[in-house]
């Protein structure tokens, strides 16, 4: 199957004030597979994910998205303490009318999102008491009740520890293989984009961008390029099949 | 020689004596530029021998000021004064004048200082105006004139007439016996009316909200001489803003409108349902209060009209040979020198602005 | 309510919405029963009946008196009242909700003042009722068509310029009354307008009541309507718009039905502050932060609040007692303890 969810070729967008923040960018995910999206700060990942949910529009190029997109913003807070289940349910945003309100179908949608994640015990608990990792999972939840087809994450792995970090990486890949959704997200970890990624896009610069399977795009080399930091492979062995992560090398610290 | 003695020093010491006092009359004749006057809030005030600059901040008070012939002394005024069209009518030099304080309470000091006046004039109900502190330190000189009671216009017009000079000090007392001729006028008639053969007067002033007059007002002090009661007998002071239920409440015989625009909230309160129930209204005892130079029912020398006015209202049986419109064109006449016409006399009983 | 509120919550917040339906109607009586001018209870129950259509003919009579004082002086008084307080709270709830912070009330987007301005001018020009309420109505609007443009002015359509725009309108309409104000005869008109400003309900009567009455209960139910896409506002824009709202065009449609119920109670009752901030929040103690409970409940609360504050005004002492006065002296102490509570709650980070 290679039937494309998301293509964009010669993508360039800038704001207001001049500033070009993407030019000539391409990049492709096929449906149902994870396109981790990499870049130093400022390079304008997250613009790039606006324009693939819809929120800004490309200035130049196109792109090309099939299917609805839930978007999972980076670092969610709420000024109201609304419950978890009334969180989920406004994931169904799109499919209640103007002047009305939630029916008993969009419950039900939310609390079988809510279970899909392992978290209808939660449902009545306020969102803002829960933990980070417990508050990003249920936002996953909400964009699971859009039903949608591609989800689009904002680093969701950053404000989290380490294990609450792998508990995403692993929902990451369950959606993708077990509900057949397609995932974007962008992350600062190239490890996490190999643990879990099957394409993954290097920002490279404002003209430059490189995308790939995840195991051709990064390399010691193109790392070094993106980040100006040396990194170094590291091969190793896990439940007897090989895997590689990548490390940075920081000098002056070893 | 011991008498001797004593005689010579009797004698230089009566020559001393002499000397120093001829002294001292020379410096005392020299000095009696300044005058003392008393003002109202017990302040001895030094006022030059000879006013001829005035600035007046009391609007009502103008017209005072214009019928004791003082009215060319006055070198600034009151944004509030310059507005009052009849006053505008009868001495249009008023709107040319410098305007010392706009609507609210702030003075100009620098358009004050500039006037050089030689005395201000001002109002006193028991506060001092808040600019007070900013003249004491000029050095101008502020009378301030009561402002309380009924009385108090007839005090305050002596008090005016006292710093504006000897002419307009006559011309006061001229006034005040003519205002209190009609305050006994309208006592000797009205005095022996007992509580029950008073009517109850409401006085409201409408601005917005329903405000009325209370007890211990100028307001009530002419309802009781005019032969009335005061309806809001539990209410003290003036504008007083009181629920429609209170006032159904008092139920009064009477009603007078005393706030622009007289004839407009006369009408509302005759056409609105929620007064339907009250006395006056069934009676069609609902009236717009005259205004003139100045409201008549306040501060104002045509006090010396309202209490007639009042007198005829309420008790029309007793007062059937006071012809209002001759007593009123008689008023003009003698203290504004001013001939009243036919249509000025319904402009002043309807408190409106002269027909041009 | 509907059957899509999650159980135990959805049970809990009909039940306090009926309690608070109960005291609306308990205090209601007690309103009409209650003035400077006696009318027995009873009396005020059969004037209330015979004007049920269709009902009997109900004796005894009573004096036309009474009759005016319950029927033309209190009735329109208590609706006037009471959907001046439940628009204001509305207002509250939904601007609270609208701009992600439970520290704003209807003042913030400009159009009290406006309508404020309005209002004392009309009575610095000496216009009769109607032209306080036009007036004031009218430059209520104009206030927001001010917000409006000044917002858009600054380009990006976002809350803070908005809170900025509604900043720079309300400080320009409030130096635009204070000069009303100063020019305003300090003897006949300044302490009407004074009073006017400090807000009353002492001129309701029956023409007032459908100018109130009118704009509140349709923009209400429309706002009311809205309720659960005032959720869906306050997770911000971004988010908001990611879940398929669209945020321009609606954010804008809910500040103009605020603006038209403000508006409206400003031009017939003045300025009576602090209900639309104070009562969401007494409401969410209640039932919760979900806009489709608080709404209503915050409608309903408000009702009840003001309506106690205006019985107070006007039987405390013989002269009437400006309500806005009570409301800002009991609402400003009550704001204070609630903001110290909740603030400890973690609405600091906003």
């Amino acid at each position: 199957m290679t039937e494309k969810s998301i293509a964009f070729e010669g993508l360039g967008f800038s704001y207001d004030r001049g500033r070009s923040v993407l030019q000539a960018y391409r990049g492709e995910v096929e449906r149902g597979k994870v396109l981790a999206i990499l870049g130093p700060n400022g390079c304008g990942k997250t613009t790039l994910l606006k324009l693939i949910i819809g929120a800004l529009s490309p200035q130049k190029g196109t792109i090309r998205v099939e299917g609805r997109t839930a978007f999972v913003p980076q670092l969610f807070q709420v000024s109201f303490s609304y419950s978890v289940l009334d969180m989920v349910l406004m994931g169904r945003a799109h499919r209640v009318a103007l002047f009305s309100v939630p029916s008993a179908e969009d419950v039900k949608a939310a609390r079988r999102a809510l279970e899909k994640l392992g978290l209808a015990d939660l449902a009545e608990r306020p969102f803002d008491e829960l933990s980070g990792g417990q508050r990003q999972l249920v936002i996953f939840a909400r964009a699971l009740a859009t039903e949608a087809d591609i989800l689009v994450l904002d680093e969701p792995t950053s404000a989290l520890d380490l294990k609450n970090q792998g508990v995403i990486l692993e929902w990451i890949r369950r959606l993708s293989r077990e509900q057949g959704l397609t995932v974007v997200f962008t992350t600062h970890h190239p490890q996490h984009a190999h643990a879990v990624a099957d394409a993954t896009m290097l920002m490279l610069g404002e003209r430059e961008s490189l995308c790939g399977p995840t195991g051709q795009v990064i390399t010691e080399e193109n790392l070094h390029r993106l980040y100006g930091v040396v990194f170094k492979r590291i091969p190793f062995q896990v439940e007897g099949t090989s895997a590689e992560t990548f490390v940075p090398i920081y000098s002056g610290l070893g | 020689m011991k008498n001797r003695l004593f005689s010579l020093v009797t004698l230089s010491a009566l020559c001393i004596s002499l000397l120093l006092a001829s002294c001292g009359r020379s410096s005392a004749s020299a000095a009696p530029k300044t005058r003392k006057i008393t003002d109202a809030a017990g302040r001895v005030v030094e006022i030059p021998l000879l006013v001829n600059r005035v600035v007046d901040l009391w609007p009502a008070h103008h017209g005072m000021v214009l019928l004791l012939g003082g009215a060319d002394k006055l070198v600034g005024t009151v944004a509030m004064a310059q507005k009052q069209p009849w006053l505008q009518k009868l001495y249009p030099r008023i709107k040319g004048l410098p305007a010392v304080t706009g609507a609210g309470n702030d003075l100009n000091i620098e358009t004050l200082l500039s006037l050089h006046p030689d005395v201000i004039l001002m109002s006193y109900a028991g506060g001092m105006p808040s600019w007070m502190d900013k003249v004491a330190a000029v050095h101008i000189p502020v009378v301030l004139m009561p402002a309380v009671t009924f009385d108090d216009i007839k005090t305050t017009i002596l008090m005016t007439g006292e710093v504006l000079g000897p002419k307009q000090a006559a011309a006061a007392r001229d006034f005040a016996k003519y205002y209190q001729d009609n305050i006994d006028r309208v006592r000797a008639v009205t005095a022996a009316i007992p509580m029950e053969g008073r009517p109850k007067v409401l006085h409201s002033m409408q601005s917005g909200v329903l405000a009325i007059d209370g007890v211990e007002s100028l307001i009530d002090n002419w309802i009781n001489i005019a032969g009335g009661a005061n309806a809001a007998f539990n209410v003290k002071g003036l504008g007083k803003i009181v629920t429609l239920e209170q006032v159904i409440k008092w139920n009064p015989d009477v009603i007078i409108c005393g706030t622009a625009p007289n004839l407009a909230n006369k009408r509302k309160i005759m056409s609105d349902p929620q007064w339907s129930g009250i006395k006056a209204v069934k009676n069609g005892k609902v009236y717009a209060n005259p205004s003139g130079v100045y409201l008549w029912d306040r501060h104002s020398a045509e006090g010396a009209l309202q209490i007639l006015w009042a007198a005829k209202l309420l008790h029309p049986e007793k007062f059937r040979e006071l012809d209002m419109k001759k007593e009123t064109a008689a008023f003009y006449r003698r203290f504004f020198h001013y001939n009243l016409t036919d249509g000025d006399f319904d402009s002043i009983m309807n408190a409106e602005a002269p027909r041009h | 309510m509907n059957a899509t509120l999650q159980k135990p919550s959805r049970t809990r917040a009909l039940i306090v919405l009926f309690a608070l339906l109960a005291v609306l109607a308990i205090a209601s009586v007690f309103y009409l029963a209650l003035g400077r001018y006696y009318v027995p209870a009873g009396t005020v129950a059969r004037i209330l009946l015979a004007a049920v259509p269709g009902s009997a003919p109900v004796s005894p009579r009573w004096q036309e008196t009474e009759w005016i004082v319950v029927w033309l002086v209190r009735l329109p008084r208590l609706l006037m009242v009471v959907l001046a307080g439940m628009g204001l709270a509305l207002s509250g709830a939904c601007l609270q909700g609208i701009f992600r912070n439970p520290l704003v009330g209807p003042h913030l987007v400009g159009v009290s003042s406006g309508a404020s301005f309005g209002g004392v001018l009309a009575i610095l020009l000496s216009l009769p009722a109607a032209g306080v309420v036009g007036l004031a109505f009218a430059f209520g609007m104009l206030a927001l068509v001010m917000v409006f443009g000044l917002s858009r002015l600054a380009g990006r359509a976002g809350i803070l310029s908005l809170v900025l725009a509604g900043v720079i309108v309300s400080a320009f309409f409030g130096a635009l009354v204070g000069l009303t104000q100063h020019l305003a005869d300090p003897e006949a008109k300044l302490p009407g307008m004074v009073y006017w400003l400090m807000g009353s309900f002492a001129g309701a009567d029956w023409k007032k009541a459908p100018i109130i009455g009118i704009p509140t209960v349709a923009a209400g139910i429309v706002l009311l309507l809205l309720r659960w896409r005032i959720n869906l506002l306050s997770l911000g824009d971004t988010d908001a718009a990611a879940l398929g709202v669209k945020v321009g065009p609606l954010r804008w449609g809910v500040l103009v039905l605020i603006s038209l119920i403000v508006s409206a109670q400003v031009s017939v009752s003045g300025g009576v502050g602090w209900i639309g901030l104070v009562i969401p929040h007494f409401a969410r103690m209640l039932v919760g932060p979900d806009h489709r409970a608080l709404m209503p409940a915050s409608v309903l609360l408000g009702g009840i609040y003001l309506l106690v504050m205006d019985c107070l005004a006007r039987n405390l002492t013989s002269l009437e007692i400006p309500v806005g006065l009570l409301t800002a002296l009991v609402g400003a102490p009550v704001f204070a303890f609630v903001f110290w509570k909740t603030q400890a709650r973690g609405w600091g980070r906003d």
